[in-house]
């Protein structure tokens, strides 16, 4: 620690610490321009210039380390001179509007401008007035007052240039280049903190500029829209394009993200009840700044208009809307009368992993108080193979891994279709360890992705045609322990599926690597299929199997990364939101619903027409049931074929936590106002459950079967005091299950290759091309749960891609119709031809055109045939 | 297109061959195409924005596609102190389109061109890579215009060259433009 004084306050500080960052904490005002906290200095507008005793001149404090005894001062007229010139330097080629108005003495925040409609040169013209660093540091330093540009007189240098376009072809940044001061802060961002590379100085000289890609609009380059850049940019330069005029938000309210398993802290923005503007909080460790672009802008593609705005009974053209009371009271008497007339085997309930852990908590208790067993949800035979390929490989679900360690890791196996469009944030960090940590990256995805850029080169990247992931990594796992040619091993080992579909040469290389850098720090980290439950399963083992012999049988648990595929699937499964004694899962449910032997589904905030393979059979199960009961936010395809349909509200409007992929509980808290008759899930199913009868149950405790499945579902927290102590006491119980986990699965040395498990081969067989499918970056859940047709706003995702060799083959062109077929189901596409999928596979993004993906897809890995037309 | 993509591949997959794979891009393709940015991208591992950067840092680097007739305007010290200035000046107006552009269907087109030495013939232009100069302004003009003319200018007259003595300009007229002509003269 270092002592140093600051204007005449001593301060501590550490070592060698960057001055700029030890004076900003201290809360001392200090302008700097281009300075990003925990990035090398860049000194590029030189704002931050101080005094030090001893020292020549005025130093930048960016660029000084603190030292023992530092006297600085911040604010002599020297400085504040230097600070005034270097602004009016700035300021020569920016838009002054908000600074020279006469009247901006007499202005306060929000105010209406009073002078004439004609006058263009005004503060309000600016989306960043009042909210913009490069006005707040011109105040601050008071230029105004040292008679420089652009005071001096009407003729200011920025007029002499005509000014550059702005980017509004996209819909959520706009980029206006003329007010940019190229402080770079956008480039570093873009590149050390999110390793995406899409923006970049072009030019030199005094016509240096900024760039995204190839120098074209934003979305033709490879920006994945995260906003990072939006973030620090201290002008009106990078603007998110939603609600860029009203965002100026009367509370922030900080809760958590619930796109993926992720569960990255975010701040909402409100203003009059509704979301305005989205950014990342601090609150998790592993997203830490960053956010995707599903969770800085899916809060706008679904408003309140698009919610569910009141409850309904009846089917199709006999729906009529109703009070919401008199809706839940009818559900729960036909329940009742199903319940009495043909026991609890004829009722399912459906729960989701986008709901807290509290709803789950009362659906679950709900699901026991009527007697019913059949309890799971539409990913819940995916979850169920993640868990139960965890109990098998390790003796439990709870593992000790956390992903924090991924960013220190020297040896990163992703096993998943892409990992930055399923879990974005994540992708960030392992570049991160590949960036600053030459950490040596294999990835294992049948598409390519942006994590194919960043393993150790090309032949790390493997791209198996037939979509069997597992195949790969457990060929990989028996290479390793065999401890020869994988030729050898491939061809000897028995129950190894034969991997034919990956390039050898990548199995070779990837086999060299691992070898060479195991038992040093590892994370495998998988993000298994969501769409086929088979898959998942061999995923799992696999990567299980390869954590076992890179990390060493001990250090194995910790360094396997599980992401499932929903906010609060983890949660779901801690809850024993699954299948009870005797009960059936959600395929079972289906098939029982088609054979009429269920007759009853409530189906709470889930989608089984959206998220369950096979879509027409899904739909022929909930056509043929006599009571479907669907509380959701959105008009969904199974809120269509509802008989009774309850509106709950946002995620944004909730309090309650879940529990992510990382085992952290993270609190939702509720910020937005429910919609016109929105209730909140917990509040229907209290609803119902006053309808319903009672049966006497036992209540599965913790002391029975030592594993305990069931969270604590925590009365609502009152107060903040009172969250804290519950994400407390839930962190030291998973602290308290992972470290009795570890110790459970104490191996003995050598027995490593018993405990790996046997790998079935879940690569698609027959003829045609192997359909892959998964979640894409930018089509918004809610959306294309109601059919949106713009639910990807970038249009990103919209097509079906082919290998250019497959395309030619079957006269396809790109940007063609194309026919998709599984035999039974044809599906009409439209057609991109691109390198990113390998040869003998196509590409087709799950949530595209209400999931039609899913009518494609069965139980297993599917082959399809694709012609033109 | 195809012949670029292929010589491509030969270069070693490494960022170091980054200039290395621009010129070849302008040798092939007589420009860096955003294509040809994607490729060389994916060659080398870059993304677009690098290369990009790297690309438009150097001046001779073209990012539209080269004209029918390429007419390289020369930036050195020698042709400016002999009015390079005024012809730049005069071709922009007769050619109508700006130093770094071409004109309607990319008939023409007026680059930047760097000193090469053949002072002697200042103030001088490239026509297609051909040295043409010394020029006057009434020659320039009339050179621009046949070159509008879609005419083919390659057989110019040159005049012989006449050692004049040093004379000396007036600075305004040497140094009143941008630095290497960038934005409006």
């Amino acid at each position: 620690m270092a002592r140093i004084t600051i204007d005449g306050v001593s301060v501590d500080a550490p070592d060698r610490a960057p001055l700029v960052e030890v004076i900003k904490n201290a809360g001392f005002p200090i302008s700097n321009l281009c300075y990003l906290d925990g990035l090398p200095a860049y000194a590029g507008c030189r704002t931050c210039a101080v005094e030090i005793e001893g020292m020549r001149g005025l130093p930048l404090s960016c660029t000084t380390q603190v030292t023992d005894g530092m006297v600085v001062r911040t604010d002599t007229p020297a400085v504040t001179e230097m600070r005034q010139e270097v602004l009016a330097v700035i300021l020569s080629n920016h838009s002054d509007r908000c600074l020279t108005c006469h009247r901006v003495e007499h202005c306060r925040t929000g105010e209406i401008c009073l002078r004439d409609n004609e006058v263009t040169h005004r503060c309000v013209t600016c989306s960043k007035n009042y909210r913009c660093e490069l006005q707040t540091t011109c105040d601050a330093a008071d230029v105004g007052r040292a008679n420089v540009e652009p005071y001096i007189d009407e003729a200011r240098s920025y007029y002499r240039h005509s000014q550059p376009e702005p980017d509004r072809a996209n819909p959520f940044f706009e980029f206006d280049p003329q007010m940019c001061i190229i402080c770079t802060r956008c480039v570093r961002a873009c590149d050390d903190l999110r390793h995406t590379t899409a923006i970049t100085l072009a030019g030199r000289g005094f016509t240096t500029r900024i760039a995204f890609g190839a120098g074209g609009q934003i979305d033709e380059s490879n920006c994945d829209f995260c906003g990072a850049c939006v973030d620090v940019c201290p002008t009106a330069t990078l603007m998110e394009a939603p609600n860029k005029w009203v965002a100026r938000p009367d509370k922030w309210v900080t809760t958590t993200c619930t796109e993926c398993s992720m569960g990255c802290t975010i701040q909402l923005g409100v203003r009059d009840g509704r979301t305005v503007q989205v950014r990342p909080g601090n609150g998790n460790d592993v997203s830490r700044s960053q956010i995707c672009v599903r969770g800085r802008f899916g809060y706008d593609q679904t408003r309140d208009k698009d919610r569910l705005r009141a409850a309904s009974i009846g089917r199709g053209e006999d729906a009529f809307e109703q009070d919401g009371d008199a809706v839940a009271s009818d559900a729960a008497a036909k329940l009742s009368a199903i319940l009495a007339e043909h026991g609890p085997a004829a009722v399912g309930v459906l729960g989701s992993g986008q709901s807290t852990t509290e709803e789950l908590y009362a659906l679950r208790t709900l699901a026991q108080r009527i007697g019913v067993a059949n309890l799971d949800s539409s990913l819940g035979s995916v979850t169920a193979a993640i868990g139960d390929a965890l109990r098998a490989a390790f003796g439990s679900e709870h593992l000790p891994s956390r992903l924090t360690s991924v960013e220190s890791a020297e040896l990163i196996v992703a096993i998943g279709d892409d990992i930055s469009a399923s879990n974005n944030v994540l992708g960030v960090r392992i570049k991160d360890a590949v960036a600053n940590n030459r950490a040596s990256l294999v990835s294992i995805s049948a598409r390519r992705n942006p994590l194919a850029d960043y393993a150790v080169d090309e032949a790390h990247a493997i791209q198996p045609s037939d979509g069997d992931l597992a195949g790969v990594a457990q060929a990989l796992t028996v290479g390793l322990l065999r401890d020869m040619d994988i030729r050898a091993a491939l061809s000897e080992v028995d129950g190894l599926p034969e991997v034919t579909a990956a390039p050898r040469e990548g199995l070779e290389a990837a086999l060299a690597t691992l070898s060479r850098r195991r038992g040093g720090s590892v994370a495998v980290v998988v993000a298994p299929s969501r769409a086929n439950a088979a898959q998942a399963a061999a995923q799992l083992c696999a990567a299980a199997n390869l954590a076992v012999v890179l990390a060493g049988p001990e250090a194995a648990p910790a360094a396997l990364h599980v992401l499932p595929p929903e906010a609060n699937s983890v949660g779901l499964r801690d809850l024993g939101v699954a299948p009870g004694e005797g009960g059936l899962g959600v395929a079972e449910m289906l098939a029982a619903a088609r054979a009429g032997t269920l007759k009853a589904l409530l189906v709470a905030r889930d989608n089984p027409m959206l998220l369950h393979p096979d879509q027409d059979a899904t739909r022929a199960a909930l056509e043929a049931l006599d009571l479907l009961i669907v509380i959701d936010e959105v008009r969904s395809e199974t809120v269509e074929l509802a008989t009774h349909v309850l509106p709950d509200i946002s995620a944004f409007g909730k309090d309650g936590h879940i529990t992510n992929a990382d085992r952290q509980v993270l609190r939702l808290r509720s910020a937005t106002t429910a919609q016109r008759n929105g209730r909140s899930l917990s509040d229907w199913l209290a609803a119902l459950a006053d309808g319903l009868p009672a049966v006497e149950t036992t209540v599965p405790s913790e002391a029975e079967d030592g594993e305990p499945t069931v969270t604590p579902a925590p009365a609502m927290p009152q107060s903040e005091a009172d969250a804290r102590a519950a994400i407390a006491a839930a962190d030291a119980r998973y602290s308290a299950l992972a470290a009795g986990a570890t110790q459970a699965r104490q191996p003995t040395n050598g027995a490593a290759t018993q405990r790996l498990l046997g790998v079935e081969a879940s690569g698609a067989a027959g003829e045609g091309l192997t359909l892959l499918t998964g979640r894409d970056l930018y089509t918004d859940r809610l959306s294309a749960a109601r059919g949106e047709a713009d639910a990807d706003l970038l249009h990103r995702g919209e097509s079906v891609q082919i290998h250019p060799a497959d395309a030619a083959e079957r006269a396809i062109e790109h940007g063609a119709g194309v026919t998709v077929s599984n035999g039974a189901t044809e599906l009409a596409l439209r057609a991109e031809v691109t390198d990113e999928v390998p040869q003998g596979a196509i590409w087709l993004p799950i949530l595209h055109n209400r999931a039609a993906a899913q009518r494609l897809l069965g139980a297993a890995a599917t082959k399809v045939a694709v012609s033109r037309g | 297109m195809e012949r670029f993509a292929g010589l491509l591949q030969q270069l070693p997959r490494s960022k170091g061959e980054l200039l290395r794979a621009l010129h070849l891009a302008q040798e092939q393709l007589g420009w860096v195409s955003k294509d040809a940015i994607r490729l060389i991208g994916r060659h080398l591992r870059m993304t677009d924005a690098e290369v990009y950067g790297a690309a438009t840092f150097y001046a001779e680097f073209r990012h539209s596609p080269p004209p029918k007739t390429l007419v390289t305007w020369c930036s050195g010290p020698s042709c400016r102190v002999v009015g390079g200035d005024r012809l730049r000046r005069i071709l922009e107006v007769e050619l109508g389109c700006q130093l770094g552009e071409n004109g309607p269907d990319d008939e023409w087109g007026m680059w930047l061109g760097q000193c090469n030495g053949t002072c002697e013939r200042a103030p001088m232009i490239w026509v297609n890579g051909r040295v043409v100069g010394p020029l006057t302004m009434v020659e320039t003009v009339k050179l621009a215009r046949r070159i509008r003319a879609g005419e083919d200018v390659v057989e110019w007259p040159q005049r012989p060259i006449k050692i004049a003595p040093a004379t000396f300009v007036d600075a305004e007229a040497v140094y009143g433009g941008d630095e290497h002509g960038e934005g409006a003269g």
